[in-house]
């Protein structure tokens, strides 16, 4: 036996000749099988290549230096400071209405004359006043709908407002609009350039998808939404606008055209989305819905679709799979609320809707506007700052959506990488606490995983892509081939 | 299809944690099967499920839980460590013995 120690890892048989390895912070490392087993019966010699590697991955120790534990704590931090700060999004419904009607729409929405589900001004200053009460260093204010330019009284107010008090308080702060763009004029995006919105919205794919997924009066959705594209680059700059798909079954069968859409229109990154099982989308399920394997599936081929593209020197990045590959391949935080342990609902982001009523997620705001109430975290207007963040609703949350103790995950050698989504658990099965061996946020995440890293496996021009998507940047024009 | 496991090897909560990670694919019954054992039975979800793969998977992974319990337990008081010290502003890593020499005796060693 070899006088050294076991670091903490979790493992999986990735396939039949390999014993994958993840570390505490998310390094991971590939052994042949029978190296694996001499490892942990602490039988592989100093001098073994799988010895080397198990040391600088920190997967083993030796002798009693406390190095190695200095990192990994250091690392561990690094990787969990999404929690500092608390609440830093803050998630503004300003109207209800819309002129879509979208059939997969997550938001309840009515129609477009129907002014009483519009914030009122009231309601806005006391939302600010508890976004700003938020210790979060940098604070993200997002407005939404419904359509929010229905109601851009309401927006210029919070921007405006929102700007002057983090000026005096000498805080960063930032500010997206997600919009469909139809509605957008001169007037909204002079607005937008004096502030430096960010605007974020839908686009499906080629128009005949975009306009059947998409209706409006006129059925033009997806041209108004490729003018509002050009206009707001115009305004504000290429990339200050960026767009987000989402999956209906009518999507399914046409992944490579969808991203051919987005390279055509010289977007550097598409997220590709499934269905949200709430509000109207699970209302209609029967027409838009598909099974987690079809997704995946489409996933798959949408993926290796882009992969082309930049192996051919186009710059597109998949956003979920660069979130994804960040958080397998570097140490560093990636505050995406729905995948983090724990979850972000509420201590990362935090959605204040049009009648003062605060959701812990845009998520539990669509269960309320089903009926049910059980992640509302209070009300702009009745509670105060420590009843909202500090209450009950907000605890149980984050109490069950700790990954590393949850039933199936916490032995999960993917567990360092994954997260929690209490939200998304409770809609699908009614448990804030998923059952790991039939949930489909489980069969998601550990597919794209392990499908992940047997791309990275598999060439060194995979490689250079995923690097390229991790650092954020192109990649250099010596990594093309 | 049932498969009987002696629990001097395998510990009840191991076989009740391999069980679990069955239940996607199976519905499960664990029985007490008497004299140091339990009786697994396991029924297909699938019809097409291959019951000598069902088998053979069921008993690798209830190894693979046992190593995983091995290393869990090994690795524990590291673990703990970790989590404690990287959310915590005080030095909670015991420098005694890095920064101490044979004079100091930090083990005890010379009683």
């Amino acid at each position: 036996m070899s006088a050294y120690g076991l670091l903490p890892f979790r493992f999986l048989r990735f396939d039949d000749a390999r014993t994958l390895v993840v570390n505490d912070v998310g390094e991971s490392l590939f052994l042949a099988n029978d190296d694996f087993a001499r490892f942990v019966r602490h039988e592989l010699p100093p001098d073994h290549d799988a010895y080397l590697d198990l040391k600088a991955g920190h997967f083993l120790f030796q002798g009693d230096s406390l190095a190695p534990f200095e990192l990994l704590v250091t690392k561990y931090r690094s990787k969990k400071a999404f929690l500092d700060g608390f609440t830093s999004l803050h998630i503004f419904v300003v109207s209800l209405r819309c002129e879509h009607s979208c059939h997969y729409c997550q938001v309840s929405r009515v129609s477009a004359d129907r002014r009483r589900y519009d914030m009122s001004e009231e309601t806005a200053r006391r939302a600010l006043d508890l976004a700003f009460r938020s210790p979060a260093p940098r604070l993200k204010i997002e407005l939404q709908g419904g359509e929010p330019l229905l109601h851009f009284e309401r927006v210029r107010q919070i921007i405006e407002e929102a700007h002057r008090r983090a000026e005096e308080e000498e805080r960063q702060i930032e500010f997206v609009v997600t919009t469909n763009l139809a509605l957008i004029d001169g007037e909204m995006l002079a607005f937008f350039r004096e502030h430096d919105v960010f605007l974020s919205t839908s686009l499906d794919g080629p128009a005949e998808l975009h306009d059947v997924n998409r209706p409006r009066p006129g059925n033009d959705s997806h041209a108004r939404a490729i003018a509002g594209i050009h206009l707001a680059r115009e305004a504000l700059g290429h990339d200050r606008v960026a767009a987000m798909m989402t999956t209906t079954r009518a999507s399914l069968e046409s992944p490579e055209a969808i991203v051919e859409e987005y390279a055509r229109l010289g977007f550097d990154s598409i997220f590709l989305r499934p269905l949200s099982p709430y509000g109207f989308a699970l209302r209609s399920v029967r027409t838009t819905g598909y099974s987690m394997r079809e997704f995946l599936d489409f996933y798959v081929r949408a993926l290796d679709h882009i992969l082309a593209l930049n192996a051919n020197g186009a710059h597109l990045v998949e956003s979920y799979a660069q979130l994804l590959l960040t958080r397998m391949l570097t140490p560093f935080s990636t505050g995406y609320v729905d995948l983090q342990s724990p979850a972000g609902a509420g201590i990362g982001a935090v959605v204040y809707n049009y009648d003062g009523d605060v959701y812990a997620s845009d998520e539990s705001r669509m269960l309320a506007e089903m009926g049910d109430t059980r992640f509302r975290l209070g009300n702009v207007h009745r509670d105060t700052y420590a009843e909202i963040f500090g209450g009950d609703t907000l605890r149980r949350i984050v109490a069950a959506s700790v990954a590393e103790s949850i039933p199936g995950c916490a032995d999960c050698a993917f567990v360092p990488w994954c997260g929690a989504d209490p939200v998304h658990h409770y809609a699908t099965t009614g448990d804030l606490v998923p059952h790991i061996p039939t949930s489909d946020f489980h069969e998601k995440h550990f597919f794209l995983f392990k499908h992940l890293m047997s791309l990275y496996e598999r060439d060194a021009t995979t490689r250079r892509i995923f690097w390229a998507w991790v650092r954020r940047e192109p990649m250099r024009s010596e990594e093309v081939a | 299809m049932t498969i009987t496991v002696d629990l001097t090897i395998y510990p009840l909560e191991l076989v009740l944690r391999t069980c679990h990670t069955f239940t996607g694919r199976c519905f499960v019954v664990p029985r007490a099967a008497g004299h140091g054992h339990v009786a697994v039975e396991l029924t297909p979800r699938d019809q097409d499920d291959s019951l000598r793969d069902l088998a053979g998977d069921f008993s690798n992974a209830l190894l693979d839980c046992r190593l995983r319990a091995l290393i869990a337990e090994e690795t524990r008081p590291i673990r703990e460590l970790l989590v404690a010290q990287a959310f915590c502003e005080a030095d909670l890593l015991d420098r005694r013995e890095v920064e101490s020499d044979e004079h100091a005796d930090p083990r005890g060693i010379a009683g």
